[in-house]
């Protein structure tokens, strides 16, 4: 990393991700895109966009150091309100994005992209994956994205009652839930497509 | 707030040996890049607008700009400045000459340089000052002879180089500006000590009530009037009298204000910033920092109220939370917080991670209760679920409760697979280290049924004397009481068991 550059945005961000590349494996996109999430006051998801390094002129071709130096690092092209703090950011696929709530729940984004350029983030679906047994919404604290390039893929959270959630993407209603440790899971993931990995507070992993 | 902090800075943490003791080098850099005067899109204006020497020496804007250059001193653009305007034909000879001669001294002017004493770089000052009094001198005899605007407007660069106050206080817009001239072209080796006393001549000659706020902490500053600095530092922001308060308490200038105010001052910011952070939801972590930072009761007291009023909405904050408190020594604090989310924990039926907090407290009173709750659980589902509630505080816990249901799990899974002595060994532990409620030990005499009449010899002569001891104990509490889960036909059949076992063994 040559230098660090910095673009405040008055926000309290608790996640980021890149999207897929909307050219897939050709990796073509002229612009790239990410989306954050934050918490506290402002509970918001925000689409970026950024141009692809790949893209830019070097430094030979830069004529006008003035342009280049007042250009933001990341334009803002979407946002929306988000129910609970953001606590962990998944993107399936170049439209989707699915987020972890304070108030337990996953959340599946739509992306949309008009021809003219502008885009839009609008909630598709929400489930409620935690709670606690006296029916007091539990943290998600982790999501994680089945690794397969299926159109059914499998989401799964976790959560601060130890439990993990998962669900098709597309079918969130079909969500199963298990209990899995007395402590909180700080973090799932997927090693393979059948298996589920998950750490503990009491600083256990878990297959 | 940078020229604040900027000149906080020069006058009571720069300090150097020899020539470089000098302020007026650090005062000039400060006042140039804090306040940077003339503009240098004027100066380009000027240039780019006079095509030629003579349109330059017409210009009606460059000579205010050549004197604005000069009280600021920015020499050598006064010298580039006066090398064009010399050859202009519009001028008089004698302004022609004489702005020659002045941009020559200008490029004269010396530097002071580390390598040199003081009383070697003085006597050079003295020279070159020396020169611009008798071209000072030449100059307005010639003026007193015939009017000329532009050796007038000549005249006045060198009164202001050669330090006369009178020219330097027309020229200088500013307070800043005047008290910049005056240490550069009246006293280059000033220290730190002369500025209160320079200071104050300048002030006097502009009217307080058109000074901003910055002006009046400025001036505060340069005067030495600390008290007054600090409360005006407050007004600016109070991030900076928090700072500005902590940066004195570390150099040790802080003294003077304790005898003016009536509380600590640093404290005082610290916390009153602090508190201003509290306002904003996800700065409280900041503002704990800062009353940390402060490191007596007074600011611990508060911290610890703030923190155990602290919503624990996550886990994430309460583990933040604790963190705060372990690193800040709060204890009490850290109690109240563990009770709290114990209770919140066992509310929600997290039970292993409540009675986790519980121990950590020493609650053994809570811890007992859970672990009760627990037992209750497994007697009426007959399910023995409560294990991995009871892995995740094994290795925190030496509550008996807590082991004791640990044991009895054990037990359990011995029993299921098959190893009758070992789970034998481990029931009578239970009841000989006495570790289980009273309340329990009629389930456990009964669990020992199996053992005493299975085939195998599980129980030996004296582990079942002290069975039978146990079972002393509970037919006492019969006696004594109605309340029992163990019926007087269970301890018959359990007496029965125990005789054939003593009769095999």
């Amino acid at each position: 990393m040559n230098s660090l550059q910095v673009q405040p945005v008055a926000r309290k961000i608790t996640g980021i991700r890149w999207l897929p590349p909307r050219a897939g494996n050709a990796y073509t996109d002229t612009d790239l895109y990410f989306v954050s999430g934050s918490s506290a006051k402002h509970k918001e998801l925000v689409l970026w966009t950024t141009a692809n390094p790949d893209f830019q002129p070097t430094d030979d071709d830069k004529d006008n150091d003035d342009a280049e130096s007042s250009s933001p690092l990341a334009t803002l092209v979407a946002k929306v309100k988000h129910d609970g703090d953001v606590h962990d950011i998944a993107a399936p696929a170049s439209d989707i994005v699915a987020t972890a709530s304070s108030f337990g729940m996953i959340s599946i984004y739509n992306i949309g992209h008009t021809d003219n350029g502008d885009s839009s983030l609008s909630l598709r679906e929400a489930v409620t994956a935690h709670k606690f047994a006296n029916g007091e919404p539990a943290v998600a604290t982790s999501l994680s994205v089945q690794p397969t390039n299926s159109a059914d893929a499998e989401i799964a959270s976790c959560g601060e009652d130890g439990r993990i959630s998962y669900a098709p993407i597309l079918r969130l209603d079909a969500l199963q839930r298990h209990e899995v440790d007395s402590t909180v899971i700080t973090g799932v993931c997927w090693p393979m497509p059948t298996q589920l990995a998950i750490a503990t507070r009491a600083g256990q992993v878990k297959l | 707030m940078h020229a604040v902090w900027h000149l906080l800075e020069i006058v009571y943490v720069t300090t150097n040996s020899g020539l470089s003791a000098s302020v007026v080098p650090y005062y000039m850099e400060w006042l140039n890049f804090n306040f940077p005067a003339p503009a240098a899109a004027d100066g380009e204006r000027i240039i780019g607008s006079s095509p030629d020497s003579n349109a330059l020496a017409q210009n009606p804007d460059v000579w205010p700009y050549v004197q604005k250059l000069a009280l600021r001193g920015h020499v050598t653009t006064v010298a580039n400045m006066l090398e064009r305007i010399a050859p202009a034909q519009v001028l008089s000879a004698a302004a022609s000459r004489w702005a020659r001669e002045l941009a020559q001294t200008a490029r004269d002017m010396p530097l002071a340089s580390s390598d040199e004493t003081s009383g070697s770089f003085n006597a050079r000052w003295r020279r070159w000052n020396s020169g611009l009094q008798s071209m000072a001198t030449n100059i307005g005899s010639m003026l007193d002879k015939a009017d000329d605007d532009a050796l007038s407007a000549l005249a006045m660069v060198v009164d202001v180089m050669r330090g006369d106050a009178d020219s330097i206080s027309r020229v200088g817009d500013t307070w800043q500006d005047v008290l910049g001239a005056v240490l550069l072209y009246s006293e280059p080796t000033a220290q730190t000590e002369r500025l209160p006393a320079l200071a104050q001549l300048v002030l006097e000659q502009f009217e307080s009530d058109d000074f901003t706020l910055v002006d009046r902490t400025l001036a505060a500053l340069v005067r030495h009037e600390l008290p007054e600095f600090l409360v005006y530092c407050n007004q600016i922001d109070a991030w900076l009298s928090a700072h500005v308060s902590d940066l004195m308490q570390h150099i040790g200038i802080l003294d003077s204000c304790r005898r003016v105010f009536k509380v600590e001052p640093r404290e005082h910011y610290l916390v009153f910033l602090g508190e201003r952070y509290l306002t904003h939801e996800g700065l409280w972590r900041v503002a704990m920092d800062y009353f940390g930072l402060c490191r007596t009761r007074v600011s611990q007291n508060i911290m610890g109220e703030y923190i155990v009023r602290m919503p624990l909405e996550s886990d994430r904050k309460a583990q933040q939370v604790l963190r705060v408190c372990e690193r800040y020594k709060l204890t009490e604090a850290m109690e109240r917080v563990h009770r709290q989310l114990g209770r919140q924990k066992w509310q929600r039926g997290r039970l292993g991670a409540a009675i986790a907090h519980f121990v950590r407290v020493n609650d053994s009173s809570a811890v007992g209760q859970i672990c009760d709750q627990l037992w209750a659980e497994y007697l009426a589902s007959g399910q023995l679920t409560y294990g991995p509630i009871i892995d995740s505080v094994l290795a925190t816990s030496a509550h008996d409760r807590v082991r004791f249901l640990t044991v009895y799990r054990d037990f359990h899974e011995c029993y299921k697979g098959g190893e009758f002595k070992r789970a034998g060994k481990l029931l009578l532990s239970i009841l000989v280290g006495e570790i289980a409620p009273s309340h329990a030990v009629p389930d456990l005499l009964v669990d020992s049924i199996p053992l005493l009449e299975g085939d195998a010899l599980v129980f030996g002569a004296d582990d079942t004397l002290e069975l039978m001891r146990c079972a002393e104990s509970v037919a006492q509490s019969l006696v004594d009481s109605d309340v029992c889960g163990v019926g007087r036909d269970e301890l018959s059949i359990f007496n029965v068991a125990c005789a054939r076992n003593l009769a095999r063994s």
